[in-house]
């Protein structure tokens, strides 16, 4: 990706020639090879599919309430169970990894753009950094669960303002990350030396620093993922998420609260949903982490 | 021979100490201090000191790499101190630079074939195929080879990647390169290599130096002057031959008597100089070098010495040589 951006424009002196071994290239290869990266690919495949493919899984409609069928135990009729409504656990956990899985990535989307900008302004133009860090600051003083639960509380409950309110939330830290490669970068001497060679603001951002500042940001937004998607859980269990009837995994927790003792597997279906998607991801980005950068391994 | 390039009283002072929203800075750092040379067209001015001394500083600031606090950068009779960013822009396709560390000196995400066209496609030169065609010219010139255009900086070695940031600098043929000691992070061997590269490029070209280095060694072999500086200043300026044969400083004197020989004789004197260089924080009073100076007098340690032109170009900074 990273790749791409910086051969934008270039000179075509490769277009017949195969593709040689780019940084990028050797990068996803040891990816690949990973432990930890396999597993967590592999997981996270799991449930992208469970999301995707909710239709051909389930014919079910989540929210279809059949009170005869209320409280069945995971079988062969249903293979989740059924809740207290007697609606499919199955088709409320994979709808629900769908809404988990659409937050994550909007939330991600956002933090990548928004962080990204934020985090270039500030380490690039030095004099705007005090400003913008500061602002920064105050937003990251906040534990971040419980700047979401009152960014959701004034915002209401709506999937658009969960989304906004997470970004709201992890923004600020994700500007931090950027913004810290760019003050390294900046000092390297390609960058002198395309200053030097008269590049203008615009350029030295797009074909030096910002290339080369991406694989703190990779690390960064694979945990981010795992956050949005846990952070949004929480809140949907407090009953700051979406309206009730909508299956994400919060919603489908809180109602099971009720009746752990009498039907435990409401609660903990969505829970191990919840925990494998985590998982998955915190070993994405453990990998990630690993192979692009080898330097932060040993800061945590 | 004509000249290209005049400095005067050029200065850079750095505010160090804590900088914070409620403190100003502190200290103030006298990287280089009221420098002045000049380079001729054609010409290498070799420019010598200890790590610190503020080298790179000045060559950076030929290029407004870093901003001078004071002083005027004539080049071509235009001083380039006072040029807004267009202007400045337009003078830089006449003025290049050389790194030292031919590691961090190349954009790793991008190809040889891009990096050396970088400075074309800034300046809006030729099309791509003509941008395409002058990689080439400048790969072959270097020493390197077509196919290597397509590849990325992490498949080459030191001394490759340093052929490249020359490939790169000469792109825009330019007429004044600054040097910023080119040869010290490579091999011996391959240092010759690049050193005679430079010495080529520049008959072939008519390339102005300022050749940047602390190997003695290494600049007598390419410099026409040399100017060696210590703690922000420039103590002695001299042709080569005459600094080499009979260095008037006792800082001068020092260093070249420290320059490993390939015979060694037995019984010559050795006037190493002893101690660290002073911080430029809080540089000595009067002259800089009266503390490790093996000559210093009372005079030294109150007034600095002024600059005294001993023979024609042979100027120097010390009281054992005042005005004639």
């Amino acid at each position: 990706m990273a790749d791409g951006v910086a051969t934008m424009g270039s000179v075509p002196a490769r277009a017949a020639d195969p593709k040689p071994r780019s940084a990028a290239w050797d990068a996803l290869r040891r990816l690949l090879r990973h432990r930890s990266f396999q597993t967590g690919l592999f997981l996270f495949a799991i449930i992208l599919a469970a999301a995707v493919f909710a239709p051909l899984i389930t014919a079910a409609d989540p929210n279809k309430l059949a009170m005869r069928a209320r409280f069945k135990p995971p079988g062969l009729d249903h293979w989740f169970g059924t809740d207290n409504f007697g609606r499919s656990q199955l088709a409320r956990v994979v709808y629900g990894a769908q809404l988990s899985l659409m937050i994550g990535t909007a939330v991600v989307i956002i933090n990548a753009v928004f962080g990204t900008l934020l985090g270039a302004i500030s380490g690039y133009f030095r004099h705007l950094d005090n400003v913008l860090m500061r602002v920064n600051d105050a937003i990251m003083a906040f534990p971040a669960i419980l700047l979401a639960i009152g960014v959701a509380a004034v915002l209401g409950r709506s999937m658009p303002n969960m989304i906004l309110a997470l970004s709201i939330v992890y923004i600020p830290r994700t500007a931090r990350i950027v913004r810290s490669s760019v003050i390294v970068i900046r000092q390297m001497e390609y960058v002198q030396a395309a200053v030097a060679a008269g590049a203008g603001h615009w350029r030295i951002l797009r074909r030096h620093i910002l290339p080369n500042s991406m694989a703190p940001l990779l690390v960064q937004l694979s945990f981010l993922f795992a956050y949005a998607v846990l952070t949004e859980a929480t809140l949907s269990f407090l009953g700051l998420g979406a309206e009730p009837p909508t299956p994400t995994w919060g919603n489908i927790m809180a109602e099971g609260r009720q009746y752990m003792r009498e039907a435990p597997w409401i609660i903990a279906i969505p829970g191990a949903a919840l925990a494998i998607t985590v998982m998955a991801l915190n070993l994405l980005g453990d990998g990630l982490r690993d192979i692009l950068d080898p330097r932060l391994r040993i800061q945590q | 021979m004509t000249e290209l390039l005049r400095v005067t009283g050029l200065t850079k002072h750095f505010d160090v100490g804590e900088a914070g929203v409620f403190k100003r800075g502190r200290g103030v750092l006298r990287a280089v201090d009221q420098v002045d040379f000049a380079v001729n067209q054609g010409e290498t001015l070799g420019l010598v000191g200890e790590s610190g001394c503020g080298k790179s500083t000045v060559g950076r600031m030929l290029l407004r790499l870093i901003e001078p606090t004071a002083g005027r950068i004539e080049f071509e009779g235009v001083d380039l101190v006072t040029l807004d960013a267009k202007g400045m822009r337009d003078r830089r396709r006449q003025m290049q630079i050389i790194f030292q560390d031919p590691y961090g000196a190349l954009n790793p995400r991008m190809t040889v074939a891009d990096i050396i066209a970088e400075p074309l496609e800034i300046h809006g030169v030729g099309n791509a195929a003509e941008a395409r065609a002058r990689v080439f010219d400048l790969l072959s010139r270097v020493g390197l080879a077509p196919e290597h255009a397509r590849r990325y900086p992490h498949e080459f070695s030191g001394g490759q990647r340093q052929r490249i940031g020359i490939a790169r600098s000469l792109a825009l043929n330019p007429r004044f390169i600054v040097c910023d000691e080119p040869v010290s992070a490579l091999d011996v061997s391959i240092q010759a290599q690049i050193v005679n590269l430079l010495q080529d490029l520049q008959q072939e070209f008519g390339l102005a130096f300022l050749f940047i280095a602390h190997d003695l060694g290494v600049v007598k072999h390419i410099s026409d002057r040399v100017a060696v500086m210590y703690l922000g200043k420039i103590v002695e300026i001299a042709d080569k031959r005459t600094l080499y044969a009979s260095p008037l400083h006792p800082y001068t004197q020092a260093l070249i008597a420290a320059v490993p020989e390939p015979k060694p004789r037995a019984g010559r004197r050795r006037a190493g100089i002893t101690g660290e260089i002073p911080s430029a924080l809080n540089p000595p009073k009067g002259c800089r070098f009266h503390t490790r100076c093996p000559k210093v007098m009372p005079v030294c340690r109150e007034i600095e010495p002024p600059v005294t032109e001993q023979a024609a170009g042979h100027k120097v900074a010390c009281h054992l040589f005042p005005a004639a």
